[in-house]
């Protein structure tokens, strides 16, 4: 169990900024995801697909 | 250019590895494992930080401080593992051109680049009570900050160029001469006479502490490895994703231009 006074703020101060800087981490990875999928989801939404997705021209 | 090439083989005619490397395909199957991660994460971490704080002694020199290293000592074995991850997804894309792999190595970047900086952190607030000092210019210290501006430089240099598979491979080689300081960070402590101890957990004649102390830090060293994967299986996603919008931009963009007089 820890005890408190015993460089209490170099101990908190590790675990608050890795804390603080991994969640922004994550924030950051999910709301790029978000965004990127948001972006397909309007191109789509405009009827703009990728090659692959399209409908095959048939050759004459 | 990527769309002048002739069509690519669907997932079905590939063979398993070229199948589950696939990007499209592995949008299909990562699905599946993102929140089997997150629990898998949280549950480490959890656990993890309840052993850390109220479930372990501290250390007879260190003292308190000795549960920084329960965040410092992953963070900094992430740094260096997801270095290795880019120099392996380097060769991927400069003996195979594999679309993935450039994929793995520009998401794998920015995570690596923060957990070096945590480990930087950590460390520093560690030495403070411990050895006096925030910061010593010694091996394992400054070859650990060359770490973190070999990662930002990656990064700068992912953003420079519009064309991504270009990038790819100019970066893959950047990354393989960068690859030279994750041997130095290593060895540093026993090349040089360094203030940083040397190895402790992983030695031939097995760890230097208690079942005790080593109980979280393997706990914890896990719950970091599991978040490495799932923010790099979701940052890998979100790359396939943008590369598909804009690859469809660029051809609708041609599109207009062509539809112009």
């Amino acid at each position: 169990m820890i005890e408190s006074g015993k460089h209490f703020e170099y101990i908190f101060g590790a675990y608050g900024l890795s804390a603080f800087l991994i969640a922004a981490l994550c924030v950051w990875v999910v709301f790029s995801y978000k965004k990127q999928e948001s972006r397909l989801a309007t191109l789509k939404a405009m009827g703009l697909k990728r090659r692959s997705e399209r409908t095959p021209i048939k050759p004459e | 250019m990527t769309e002048s090439k002739p069509q690519e083989p669907t997932p079905q005619d590939l063979g398993f590895f070229s199948r589950i490397a696939h990007p499209g395909y592995f949008l299909e199957w990562s699905r599946y494992f993102i929140w089997p991660l997150v629990g898998i994460t949280t549950i480490l971490m959890a656990y993890g930080l309840y052993l850390a704080f109220f479930n372990s002694p501290a250390d007879y020199q260190q003292g308190e401080t000795v549960r920084i290293m329960y965040v410092h000592v992953p963070s900094a074995w992430l740094s260096q593992f997801c270095y290795a991850v880019m120099a392996i997804a380097a060769i991927g894309s400069l003996v195979w051109r594999h679309p993935l792999a450039d994929v793995s190595a520009k998401a794998a970047a920015p995570l690596g680049a923060t957990f070096t900086a945590i480990a930087l952190i950590t460390g520093a607030l560690w030495g403070a009570p411990t050895w006096g000092t925030f910061w010593e210019w010694d091996g394992r210290m400054t070859s650990t900050l060359i770490m973190l501006f070999i990662y930002m430089g990656i990064i700068a240099l992912w953003r420079t160029f519009e064309d991504q598979v270009r990038a790819g491979r100019i970066i893959a080689v950047i990354t393989l001469v960068g690859a030279i300081n994750v041997p130095i960070i290593k060895f540093s402590v026993d090349w040089w006479n360094t203030l940083h101890q040397p190895a402790s957990v992983f030695r031939l004649d097995g760890p230097t502490m208690p079942p005790s102390i080593l109980l979280p830090l393997f706990v914890m060293f896990f719950a970091f490895s599991f978040l490495f994967l799932l923010l790099h299986f979701i940052s890998m996603r979100t790359e396939i994703l943008r590369r598909r919008a804009r690859a469809i931009e660029r051809q609708y963009a041609q599109q207009l231009r062509t539809q112009k007089p």
